[in-house]
């Protein structure tokens, strides 16, 4: 498969996921450790989809989707991130340049993302506008294709979006002047303590800091008899 | 989270009157379900999840077969602004869609009445469970899954949201139907809040165990490991009550961890 169709359908799985995250399902699909490795299928490298996925979960793991709130578009982030991975490791860079350049693109794609939900939901302000004019003359027909636009519109801007982003970000990095660094990309060094900082600030009571502690203690132990 | 049940209009009603003698079959409540998948295809900030709704309770216009003025008046009811947890409207679905099959109100209730008067807390109820609580612990359950290697992690995420999430959407829109707005008494009493607790504690309790996991596979709590990891967290606890956002912080580990592995290399 060549380069341009692997992308392609990255982006098109982009847009898919992106509608589960905001207009319709909300099944978590959209969810970057699901949507990491579905890209990992279609790069043909699943490790690599879960090793990336699992990370941006871990980033975003207390990042509350309500509401009005301004979130991150993880779905996006999840694609863009194994797909740029990789895109990279087809193209021969080591194994660990490949995650942290895939992470470090996805991360800021989820805030490009974001900012693109803004401007979908400003486009739905006429998709509702144009429900409310048919709603006026009694005809639902309105409703239904505002619906449709909705869901169509956040699917392609999802697309369009992962689409240039892995396009521009390979090759920019195909083209940098200096090799590749060799070695492993420590994820867990500090997605993890983000995660945990995450929950523990949105921890309300001092139990559920106690239950965390628990946690800790009893993988240490179980892990130390393995 | 409220737990009174004094924001329930037609607390004593089933919602549901004799009217047109029309009701919501198992099909009808089949439709109700899958639109109220739908309820954010159009969100935006004036109406929120006005078109949404609106959508959703259009079965019943067609079951009505309302037309004219009649279809004008429904259609602006249900287009008026609407926003609440997406799991938890399909309790406010099923009530209006029941009450409006019979008359233009729901248990003595006008339809706008119900609307915003269920909205708030059930969105509060919602929010707290399914975004705060539910998605976090799915989350860190399909990490563990990945840290201790296999490749069913996001499957483990998948079921272990959706089995509780679609179990409840699928209750809302049948106790909604059968009970109408008095049905939202069930998620707004003690026994949701306690299951908020547990969801929580057991989230916090998976956090510590992935934390434990992470460390295990990544240096066998190398001394160096546990202080940048505590450093980390601290800054990243810090960030997080001043309200930095959590991609930012995220960025900031990435780009440290990739000047070690250069360092490292």
């Amino acid at each position: 498969m060549s380069d341009g169709t692997l992308v392609l359908l990255l982006a098109l799985l982009a847009g898919a996921l992106s509608v589960d995250g905001t207009a319709a399902l909300q099944l978590m699909f959209s969810q970057p450790l699901v949507a990491g490795s579905l890209a990992g299928l279609v790069v043909g490298d699943p490790i690599l989809g879960l090793t990336v996925g699992a990370t941006l979960q871990l980033v975003w793991i207390a990042v509350l989707p309500v509401g009005a709130a301004a979130f991150p578009d993880a779905a996006l982030a999840g694609v863009v991130g194994v797909g740029l991975a990789g895109l990279l490791s087809r193209a021969g860079a080591p194994a660990g340049w490949s995650v942290a350049a895939g992470i470090i693109v996805a991360l800021v794609s989820g805030a490009i993302g974001q900012r693109a939900i803004a401007v979908v939901r400003r486009l739905n302000v006429r998709y509702a506008a144009y429900a409310a004019q048919r709603a006026g003359l009694g005809d639902p027909g309105g409703v239904r294709v505002a619906v449709a636009l909705g869901i169509a519109t956040r699917f392609v801007v999802g697309a369009i979006l992962a689409g240039a982003i892995l396009g521009v970000s390979f090759v920019a990095l195909q083209a940098l002047p200096f090799a590749p660094p060799a070695g492993t990309f420590p994820t867990a060094l500090w997605a993890v303590p983000l995660a945990a900082a995450g929950i523990a600030a949105a921890a309300r009571t001092k139990t559920e800091w106690l239950f965390m502690g628990a946690g800790l203690v009893f993988g240490v132990i179980v892990l130390a008899g393995r | 989270m409220r737990d009174d049940a004094s924001v329930i209009p037609g607390s004593e009603s089933r919602g549901v009157g004799t009217g047109t003698g029309l009701t919501l079959g198992a099909g009808g409540k089949l439709g109700l379900f899958w639109r109220s998948l739908l309820l954010q295809s159009v969100w935006n900030p004036r109406g929120m999840q006005h078109v949404g709704f609106c959508f959703a309770v259009l079965p019943v216009l067609r079951r009505r077969r309302l037309d004219g003025d009649a279809a004008k008046a429904f259609l602006e009811r249900h287009l008026e602004f609407f926003n609440t947890n997406p799991t938890m409207a399909t309790y406010i679905i099923g009530a209006v869609a029941a009450g409006e099959l019979e008359a233009d109100e729901v248990g003595g209730e006008t339809v706008a009445d119900v609307k915003k008067s269920l909205s708030g807390p059930l969105g509060m109820a919602g929010d707290a469970l399914l975004w705060g609580s539910l998605r976090p612990l799915a989350g860190l359950a399909g990490v563990m899954v990945a840290l201790l290697g296999h490749a069913w992690a996001a499957v483990a995420l998948l079921v272990l949201y959706n089995v509780p999430h679609l179990s409840l959407r699928a209750r809302g829109i049948a106790a909604g139907v059968a009970l109408g707005p008095a049905a939202a008494r069930e998620v707004l009493g003690p026994r949701f809040k306690k299951a908020v607790r547990v969801c929580r504690a057991a989230g916090a309790f998976t956090a510590g165990i992935v934390l434990a996991v992470a460390f295990r596979g990544s240096g066998d709590f190398e001394p160096w490991r546990l202080v940048a990891s505590g450093g980390f967290f601290a800054l990243a606890y810090a960030a997080a009550r001043l309200g930095i956002p959590a991609t930012v912080v995220g960025l900031a580990g990435a780009v440290g961890g990739l000047v070690l592995m250069v360092h490292g290399s």
